[in-house]
């Protein structure tokens, strides 16, 4: 089992825990919809802190799902976040996870 | 899940649209009206309507400079998907027809080969359908009533021409939404300056 996958009881699909956490989960959730943002961006789009922001996009970048491209603009460093193939392959299981999850709760609607 | 899905498509939709929120557009726009209401007293000062027109390269350069000077700097840079890349281009290539279509009339119009009236009025039916697609691409919502607001500014000059002369009465159906269009945009931009600050050096985050 992934590392990063939730253990659930039995019946119950795995949840992907690096995207489940809401900090990850805006950063996620923006970067899906963008081609690419700036730090600055996605700071200012998910109210992060600077210093969450950095720890959190770290661990979205060790575990293969953001690519993170640094270049100077002019004098000033500029950092640049973008979902990788598998950032967004994992963003779109992760829809289908929860989708199933909550279809399991009372009143919720399979499929 | 996919970008269809409702609450995504309105993160999409809240990130688009924040880059609205400087107010730059509106003051752009107010200022085109601002250069229409002034138009018609230039010749009274002694200054051509040729050099008059070259007053709306004005408002046409502020988004151009505002958004590298003011805005990015504060907001962040973003590229956003491809329906929204590809609608930017249809964009880019209307306002190229815009020019196309607008630039020879208005020499005949400032040269007198058409008649003032006329020529506008031939300007508006021109441009506003073209405007409109434009501004349906843009997907913002206040540029619709802006649109709104030309069209009856356009109408109301014909209108205010006679009980008020000619030049009055483009400077009041100009002269007054564009007034408070630019300030619409002004209180924004304030309102932008307030709220996002200049960035920090991002060398001292990392």
């Amino acid at each position: 089992m992934p590392k990063n996958k939730m253990t659930m009881p039995e019946g119950y699909p795995e949840v992907d825990r690096l995207i489940h956490e809401p900090a990850r989960y805006n950063i996620m959730a923006l970067l899906y919809v963008v081609d690419r943002a700036e730090y600055l961006f996605v700071l200012n789009q998910t109210g992060l802190t600077p210093g969450n922001l950095t720890t959190h996009a770290a661990k979205l970048e060790k575990a293969g799902y953001l690519a993170v491209q640094k270049k100077f603009v002019g004098k000033k460093p500029k950092t640049f976040f973008r979902l990788t193939a598998r950032g967004r392959q994992a963003f779109e299981g992760y829809g289908r996870q929860m989708q199933k999850l909550l279809a399991s709760f009372p009143g919720g609607k399979s499929g | 899940m996919n970008m269809n899905s409702p609450s995504l498509r309105e993160i999409e939709r809240r990130a688009y649209r924040s880059t609205f929120a400087d107010g730059i557009y509106d003051i752009q726009f107010g200022l085109i009206f601002l250069v229409f209401a002034i138009m018609p007293i230039l010749p009274q000062i002694g200054i051509s309507r040729f050099a008059g027109y070259a007053f709306l390269l004005i408002p046409l350069t502020i988004p151009l400079l505002g958004k590298r000077f003011i805005t990015v700097p504060r907001m962040g840079a973003v590229i956003f998907g491809p329906e929204r890349q590809t609608r930017k281009r249809l964009n880019l290539i209307i306002a190229a027809i815009l020019l196309v279509l607008t630039v020879p009339l208005i020499v005949l119009i400032a040269t007198r080969k058409i008649p003032g009236t006329f020529g506008w009025e031939l300007l508006a039916i021109f441009a506003a359908p073209v405007v409109l697609v434009a501004v349906y691409m843009v997907d913002f919502p206040r540029f619709f009533i802006y649109l709104a607001v030309m069209i009856f500014s356009i109408l109301a000059a014909e209108f205010l021409s006679k009980p008020t002369g000619f030049p009055l009465g483009a400077i009041i159906s100009f002269g007054l939404p564009g007034l408070v269009i630019t300030v619409i945009g002004v209180i924004l931009l304030v309102k932008f300056l307030k709220t996002y600050h200049r960035e920090a050096d991002e060398s001292a985050e990392k």
